[in-house]
């Protein structure tokens, strides 16, 4: 399995998502379509949840994601952080996301 | 590339009634728009004029839709229920497209790992290359190509991957290419080329010229597939465009724009494609989208190598008529009446008495 799901359950934010290549997307208008190949299941993201798959694109820590949602949105860290690692558990359970070691610059 | 200033979008060109909206259209007709072209676009589309259901109507018609749901996003002129029907559209297109590309990457790893060199063509190759997105333009089949050789072996290979020949009712069997079920119990298919003219057409390519320079790419939402990456391929591929743009007479913006993006990314040797078009009779036919980038789209290539003049240089008069031809595809709700408009426009892309005879002969057109 690519995300055990010990590794879902202990998520911080020191974790680094990519796309899954399994996975297939669209971002067009403010709205991000995304397809897992092998389920054949459609998902959809907007909003906040559209800018965290575009900031994905390129590997960086969640608290990097957090801190740049932080100076774009206005919203509580508080409360943006457990939302945050909530998708990023979604993403990665439905095999649309998987973690990375790194940076990958 | 040109701003939108300079040349100057001349959809008047075109005899349409909505000149503001189709100049907004062929605005959109790009991967993005610089700055002068967004304040253009602000001010076309101000309120109140703008006539909304047309503007959205020729969109689709034009394949443009995930293109406008891209430039007029965020834009506060746009009324609510537009904005809404948008991205509604947008999500529709993208319920097709994207398991279609999926399937297309599925069939393209079933022919790899049975040796077969296959090239993605089309559809999400040019969606994500030339816009980067898959869904940023809308296809119904998405397509590959395969040397005619291995034709029979691909198709083999493909319907024991689950991709089965579908023969529609009453089709004559193609030439030039076989469609295969894409995904079970739906209607989309994946088109399986060996040639890329129509006979019909009277004009070939050497499918080989697309396969080399082709190399391992990351492509299709993060898959490795083979792909132009030098020349030749990167030139055939063009040339492969206009052909099939000829065939449909360019009654899509979508594919003028295509060729307008392709140009622009500084990958094609203009030498080496005027080279390859003359020597296929194919330089007519290679002109005719860049002068209608360059003379609707403002679309003039920095390089002028890659300009229409130096592939044919249109008559004022017969570029004139070509324009309005087209234009009644893109702006005009009804198509042509009776053939001698469409034979007048194919023949006019032919080069060599035996070409435009052959187009006369078949009076179907091409």
């Amino acid at each position: 399995m690519k995300n055990p799901r010990s590794a879902i359950a202990s998520l911080t934010l020191d974790a680094v998502l990519v796309p899954s290549p399994d996975q297939v997307a669209s971002a067009m208008g403010g709205e991000v379509a995304l397809l897992n190949i092998d389920t054949g299941v459609y998902y959809g993201l907007d909003g906040v949840g559209a800018r965290v798959w575009d900031l994905i694109q390129q590997p960086r820590p969640l608290a990097e994601i957090r801190d740049i949602l932080l100076s774009e949105y206005e919203v509580p860290p508080a409360r943006l952080e457990p939302d945050l690692l909530a998708l990023a558990a979604s993403l990665l359970s439905e095999g649309l996301a998987e973690l990375t070691d790194g940076h990958g610059d | 590339m040109a701003t939108a200033t300079d040349p100057p979008i001349a959809p008047g060109a075109t005899g349409t009634e909505r000149p503001r909206e189709a100049t907004a259209l062929l605005l959109c007709a790009r991967p993005r728009l610089d700055p002068a072209q967004a304040a253009h676009l602000h001010g076309l589309l101000a309120p109140p004029a703008t006539d909304w259901p047309w503007f959205l109507h020729h969109a689709a018609r034009n394949a443009l839709t995930p293109l406008l749901a891209r430039h007029l996003d965020g834009i506060d002129a746009i009324p609510r229920d537009v904005a809404e029907r948008l991205a509604s559209d947008t999500r529709r297109l993208s319920a097709r497209t994207l398991p279609l590309t999926a399937a297309l990457r599925k069939a393209l790893a079933a022919l790899d790992a049975a040796s077969i060199p296959a090239l993605p063509y089309k559809g999400p190759w040019l969606a994500e290359r030339l816009y980067g997105d898959l869904g940023a333009r809308p296809y119904r089949d998405a397509d590959l190509i395969v040397r005619p050789d291995d034709r029979e072996r691909a198709l083999a290979v493909l319907k024991e991957n689950g991709f089965p020949l579908v023969i529609e009712d009453n089709a004559t069997p193609s030439a030039y290419n076989a469609k295969v079920q894409a995904i079970p119990g739906r209607p989309e298919r994946l088109e399986i080329h060996w040639a890329i003219a129509s006979p019909r057409q009277a004009v070939s390519l050497p499918v080989d010229w697309l396969f080399e320079g082709t190399a391992p790419t990351t492509a299709l939402g993060g898959a490795t597939v083979l792909a132009p990456r030098q020349s030749p391929s990167l030139e055939a591929e063009v040339l492969a465009l206009c052909i099939h743009g000829e065939r449909h007479a360019w009654h899509r913006i979508i594919w003028v724009a295509d060729i307008a993006a392709l140009l622009a990314r500084g990958e094609i040797d203009g030498a080496r494609l005027l080279a390859m078009a003359e020597e296929r009779g194919l330089r007519r036919m290679t002109a005719l989208p860049m002068a209608l980038a360059e003379r609707l789209l403002g679309a003039v290539p920095d390089n002028p190598a890659l300009r229409s003049q130096a592939f044919h240089p249109w008559p004022k008069r017969q570029l004139d008529w070509i324009v309005a031809y087209i234009g009644r595809y893109w702006f005009h709700e009804h198509p042509h009446r009776g053939r001698w408009s469409s034979w007048r426009f194919h023949l006019g892309q032919r080069e060599g008495a035996g070409r435009r005879r052959w187009i006369l002969a078949n009076l179907r057109g091409a």
